[in-house]
């Protein structure tokens, strides 16, 4: 026996963007409601309302932001890579001011012996 | 001596050479570094967005806390799942601000920055020693056959000086500009990815985005928050405290519009950031640029912005 169809009209599901739409609205209508409302116990209950809503669009968002976690890894490796060409060349850089250095130790230390040895020559 | 001389000559003339080369190229490690210091202050105020807005999330949940304790009441071990961002979202994020950062300051050591401030301590060093080793006993009892003038010495330790620049700038700033050229892409995308981060608070029926909406959206709740502890408690406050509190309210309506427009000018400091790593690599080619106004903008700017999210430590 062939699956029935359904006869329900299929509705589309909402998107990412459309949610967020629509809670924002809801957000800002909760707002207004919430500041103009006279009593306590009315205020007490929008804002319970409202607190519902705030977790729903914190979800959303936190989704949104963590969607672009994976492509953040990929661009630090590609910065890294650059970064250790760099670290490469700076090293050996570094070794021009290495040399300049050992010259300098030399000289201090013909300098450091040729006063000890001053006594024996005079 | 006569081809110390000589030598000491052509090490002279071949200094100046590289000296007169250098005044053309001066300006690049300068903008290296301005590009390295905008790239420090900018990521510092990128992560204190980040820092903002978890502080005001925890502190929204902390309120809620205190309103609903009486119904609820408060199981501690919740407390440390009170984030915005997950570890892992926030530290993939960090750790992109640290690489940018580290391939700034790769970029500033490597076009003459810090390496020829070392280079040009070591040979003064250099020549301060060989100064002393040529003194009189040395001149008259060991170099007695060649002696080296102190002109000799001095001219030979400025040439080392200008030949090690000459090494140092040259290697360096080719790749430099090799690797700025490489990094447009990856850069321009990083920074893309940090201004959607920021995103936009919800306005004229957009549904707004990112830490600029939430950090709005938090500020809504604790105003409300802040309100209701008030109504709640308005007649066991007693009147200084009253008057304090409601203050704090009428301070936070106001900070929010300040915490936002920190956001929003992180936010351009990010899209200047991106601009003036595309005029580095111009400027490098020899192109003309505005790239130094560009810069100046970005450190001012970002000074200011710094200043905000010190003030905002701690939450509201």
């Amino acid at each position: 026996m062939p699956p029935r169809e359904s006869s329900a009209p299929t509705r589309a599901r909402p998107t990412p963007e459309e949610m967020k739409e629509a809670f924002a609205a809801l957000h800002e209508a909760l707002r207004e409601a919430y500041w103009k409302a006279d009593t306590i116990a009315v205020k007490d209950r929008i804002h319970g309302l409202e607190e519902i809503v705030f977790e729903i669009q914190t979800g959303l968002n936190r989704a949104e932001l963590s969607a672009r976690t994976a492509e953040y890894r990929t661009l630090k490796e590609k910065l890294l890579r650059a970064d250790d060409s760099l670290e490469q060349l700076k090293g050996e850089l570094d070794g021009i001011v290495r040399a300049v250095d050992t010259a300098n130790r030399v000289a201090s230390a013909i300098d450091r012996a040729v006063n000890l040895a001053r006594g024996f020559i005079a | 001596m006569r081809v110390g001389r000589t030598l000491v000559a052509f090490l002279t003339s071949a200094a100046a050479c590289v000296l007169a080369a250098a005044c053309v190229s001066s300006k690049v490690p300068a903008r290296v570094q301005a590009f390295a210091d905008a790239t420090t202050l900018t990521a510092a105020n990128v992560a204190d967005a980040l820092t903002a807005v978890e502080n005001s999330f925890v502190a929204v949940r902390l309120d809620q806390a205190a309103l609903d304790f009486e119904r609820r009441g408060l199981d501690p071990r919740e407390v440390v799942s009170w984030h915005f961002l997950s570890d892992m979202d926030r530290k993939a994020r960090l750790d992109i601000l640290k690489a940018l950062e580290r391939y700034a300051g790769n970029l500033a050591a490597l076009a003459g920055g810090t390496q020829l401030v070392a280079f040009d301590e070591a040979t003064r060093s250099l020549g301060e020693s060989l100064g002393q080793v040529n003194d009189d006993v040395v001149r008259q009892r060991l170099l007695s056959h060649a002696p080296a003038s102190d002109e000799d010495l001095r001219l030979f330790a400025t040439a080392i000086n200008a030949l090690g620049h000459w090494l140092i700038t040259g290697a360096g700033a080719r790749s430099v500009r090799e690797q700025v050229h490489a990094m447009q892409e990856p850069v321009a995308r990083i920074c893309d990815l940090l201004v959607l981060d920021l995103g936009a608070p919800a306005e004229s029926g957009k549904a707004g985005s990112g830490l600029r909406l939430q950090l709005w959206n938090q500020y809504d709740q604790a105003l409300e928050q802040q309100d209701l502890f008030l109504r709640h408690n308005l007649e066991r406050l007693d009147p200084v405290v009253r008057r304090s509190e409601i203050r704090a309210l009428a301070t936070m309506a106001t900070e929010q519009r300040r915490a936002d427009a920190a956001l929003a000018a992180t936010q351009d400091a990010v899209r200047g950031l991106a601009r003036a790593h595309g005029q580095l690599a111009a400027a490098l080619d020899g192109q003309a640029v505005e790239f130094d106004a560009l810069i100046g903008t970005l450190l001012a700017e970002g000074g200011r912005i710094k200043a905000f999210y010190g003030s905002l430590a701690g939450g509201h």
